[in-house]
């Protein structure tokens, strides 16, 4: 070896020095690593069984694209359709970006070694946005390599593209979700910031769903497909189009793409290091004393009942994330009532029957938070008994979202008797069906509890998954029965005694 | 009627953690469970509270079975661990009318303690803020406030005065030593000899999950014979002797000092 070559174990010494960037992001790879536990049979075969499935679906969206491109004759679509693809992984991406970079602030894990460290922040931020980059990765590209995977296949090897593609928007998004949450911290203040950006993620994770309710909105029968042929061309179109040209795999498109996406995300990373420090380390004292609130007199109570309920309400309102995950329950809800838009106007008491699924998944969340308490020793070393407990839990969840049904059914109450009837009735069975959902999977209070007193549930994490599932069907279930019910639908009777015999069936401890 | 009466309580996890360990302490003994780490004394602590359940063995509480009825025997026990059982997202005086609700104390009394308990633990100026922003030492006495409300007859702590100034420690051993004064039975555990010697009346070492010594300090330096010797060095003495790591029934747990001791 010449003098003045490195010898390849040195030059990966000198890459890996520490303190460079390289040696960190090591770091924090060792750590996910060993976060995720591959180490089950049971986790490798699930893996598998998703890689396939996704194959399956992605080898029929390919063909559909393909046939769709084929049938309008040329390359006019597959760009518009890669646009828009590209479009909706930006919106995930942009979501989870935004709520990542949040978390990334005010998280400390080992910020305060890293900041008492003399590494740079030009170090540190690149390093954790890479971390950001990865996770808002995963889900769209799950969904999309699939399809690039099956589309190579069928003949089209320059969907590979999307190998780039992804990694380069991701980069471009994170870049972007890192300046609105510093940008946000900065004009709101540190302590409002994370709710608002939590909320601001979770809008603009749906912001696809909602975009494409727009049209409906306007009420118009426009042509958008004959529209967008329309604008298919220009300086506006080229610039919208790149990514989707970029995805199909045309090299010039694919070349300005990369090149600007990782231009930005180096300079982002490089040039808001210091800010980001600055940022991350005001953040550390959000927790501080707040200002001192007047003080009440206070009033304790002799029962047990008013004192759980009250402590859990507080714990609720004061939960960091109540307001994003209520949002996040609910998103679904709101995009069906827009698209509902032109049944509601014919009909409002449709519109009254969204309350329903609404109180279903607020009771469903709060129950979730009320169930899992962070102090589990304290409630499971008191002399009450563990049903006691879970009652009083229960009803804190409960009642909320009861009350904002009784409310509504009391609106509608001199327009429609029946409708009052219905949407209490209807409301008051999905609330319960929400919180024994929760209970069939967290019977017993607190973590220690369940670690300790009682033998874990087997098939634990199945069943979360099954909450999730039963969480949707008990709420639109529940709204379908209303609307059945408000039609004198007597199939609406079935219905209900289905979901009713489903909670049957869980036995959950209430 | 003891306080406490342990006999033949065992637990293991991957490997045993308590073996048939035996316990009896008397009402208003202030009684040190001291060990190395890993000896087995925070699990002993959590089964006797009913925070685990026991593989083997009985715990009686004031004469209540309190495998048979947690309930009543929870009544009268209060749990302190090391880290502060507290929310933070709420303020003592909502944190302790919580606790009261959970222990049952009748809403004037608890008004009236809390107001005492704060006053006396320095928190009272604080009783509106959120616990969140609270120093360590200061959650440590919001729980002991919180531990204090229903006034137990047996208050259990383990590591209480882990991480405290030298300010507040001497609060909260004043404290407790008042509340031993009144009649109130206290188990702790520490790694702080100093603290173990000058508060306890009398002391059980455990380790690998078995009672190795019990008794007086006097007792305990008779049985490694050497009468001038601190606490430290008299613990340090019995944990280093082979009896420590002896199998299970060589030792015969419960035993106090004085009896194990050579004639």
């Amino acid at each position: 070896m010449t003098a003045g070559t490195l010898r390849p174990d040195a030059a990966r010494a000198a890459l890996l020095r520490p303190g460079t960037l390289a040696w960190l992001l090591r770091h924090e790879l060792r750590l996910a690593v060993r976060t995720i536990k591959l180490s089950s049979t049971g986790v490798w075969v699930s893996l598998l069984l998703m890689v396939i499935l996704f194959h399956v679906l992605g080898a029929f969206l390919a063909l559909g694209a393909d046939h769709s491109d084929a049938g309008k004759g040329g390359a006019a679509t597959l760009p518009a359709i890669g646009a828009m693809v590209a479009a909706l992984a930006c919106c995930f991406m942009a979501g989870t970006a935004i709520y990542r970079a949040m978390d990334t602030i005010y998280a400390r894990g080992d910020y305060d070694l890293l900041l008492s460290s003399p590494l740079s922040p030009s170090v540190i931020l690149p390093a954790r946005a890479l971390a950001v980059v990865a996770s808002a990765l995963v889900f769209p590209a799950a969904m999309i390599l699939p399809i690039a995977n099956m589309g190579a296949i069928f003949g089209h090897p320059n969907w590979l593209a999307a190998y780039l593609v992804l990694p380069a928007l991701a980069l471009m998004v994170t870049s972007l979700a890192l300046m609105v949450a510093l940008v946000l911290v900065r004009w709101i203040g540190v302590r409002r910031a994370r709710a608002v950006g939590q909320v601001v993620a979770a809008f603009t994770g749906m912001l696809m769903g909602l975009a494409g309710q727009i049209p409906r909105l306007l009420g118009t029968q426009v042509d958008w497909m004959a529209r967008s042929q329309s604008w298919a061309h220009g300086t506006l179109a080229s610039v919208l189009l790149l990514p989707g040209r970029a995805l199909v795999g045309e090299p010039l498109p694919l070349l300005i793409l990369v090149v600007v996406c990782v231009g930005v995300f180096a300079m982002v990373t490089t040039r808001w290091g210091a800010t980001f420090i600055a940022t991350a380390t005001a953040a550390a004292g959000a927790s501080g004393p707040r200002a001192k609130a007047p003080i009440k007199a206070h009033r304790f109570h002799d029962t047990l009942g008013p004192a759980l309920r009250r402590k859990e309400w507080r714990l609720m309102r004061r939960h960091p994330q109540l307001s994003l995950l209520l949002f996040q329950q609910m998103s679904g809800a709101i995009i069906l009532t827009i698209s509902m838009q032109a049944q509601w106007r014919e009909e409002p008491m449709l519109l009254a029957a969204l309350v329903v699924p609404m109180a279903a998944f607020a009771a469903g969340m709060l129950a979730k938070l009320a169930l899992a308490d962070g102090v589990a020793d304290l409630i499971n070393a008191a002399p009450v008994p563990p049903k006691r407990l879970r009652q009083a839990k229960v009803e804190a969840a409960s009642i909320p979202p009861l009350a904002v049904v009784v409310l509504v059914a009391a609106a509608v109450g001199g327009v429609s008797p029946w409708g009052s009837l219905t949407l209490l009735s209807c409301g008051v069975a999905a609330i319960f069906c929400a919180v024994v959902a929760s209970l069939w999977v967290q019977p017993v209070t607190g973590a220690t509890m369940i670690n300790d007193v009682v033998k874990p549930a087997k098939g634990a994490r199945g069943k979360v998954v099954g909450r999730t599932v039963l969480e949707m069907l008990m709420g639109y279930g529940w709204m379908a029965a209303t609307v059945m019910m408000l039609h004198h639908n007597p199939f609406a009777l079935l219905v209900a005694g289905g979901l009713l015999g489903l909670v049957a069936i869980l036995r959950a401890p209430l | 009627m003891t306080a406490l009466e342990v006999r033949g309580l065992a637990k293991a996890f991957d490997r045993p953690a308590v073996r048939n360990l035996d316990l009896t302490i008397a009402p208003g003994e202030f009684y040190g469970l001291l060990g190395p780490n890993g000896a087995g004394k925070t699990t002993t602590l959590r089964m006797i509270v009913g925070l685990l359940k026991p593989d083997a063995g009985s715990v009686r509480v004031f004469g209540v079975d309190a495998l048979a009825d947690p309930i009543a025997a929870k009544r009268q026990v209060a749990w302190l661990p090391d880290e502060p059982l507290i929310y933070d997202k709420l303020t003592p005086l909502e944190f302790l009318e919580f606790v009261a609700g959970l222990w049952g104390v009748p809403a004037a009394a608890a008004s009236a303690r809390t107001e005492e308990l704060l006053h006396r633990l320095e928190l009272w100026d604080h009783r509106a803020e959120r616990c969140e922003g609270f120093s360590r030492g200061m959650k440590q006495k919001a729980a002991l406030a919180g531990a204090l409300i229903h006034d137990p007859q047996l208050l259990i702590l383990d590591e209480p005065l882990t991480g405290l100034d030298a300010a507040i420690a001497r609060e909260v051993k004043d404290i407790l030593a008042e509340r031993v004064r009144a009649g109130a039975t206290i188990i702790l555990t520490t790694h702080i000899l100093d603290v173990a010697e000058r508060l306890v009346s009398r002391i059980g070492i455990i380790q690998g999950g078995r009672l190795l010594a019990e008794g007086t300090l006097a007792e305990l330096r008779g049985r490694v014979g050497r009468s001038d010797s601190t606490l430290e060095e008299v613990f340090l003495d019995l944990v280093a002797t082979p009896a420590g790591h002896a199998p299970a029934g060589q030792t015969p747990a419960g035993q106090t000092m004085a009896e194990q001791a050579p004639a």
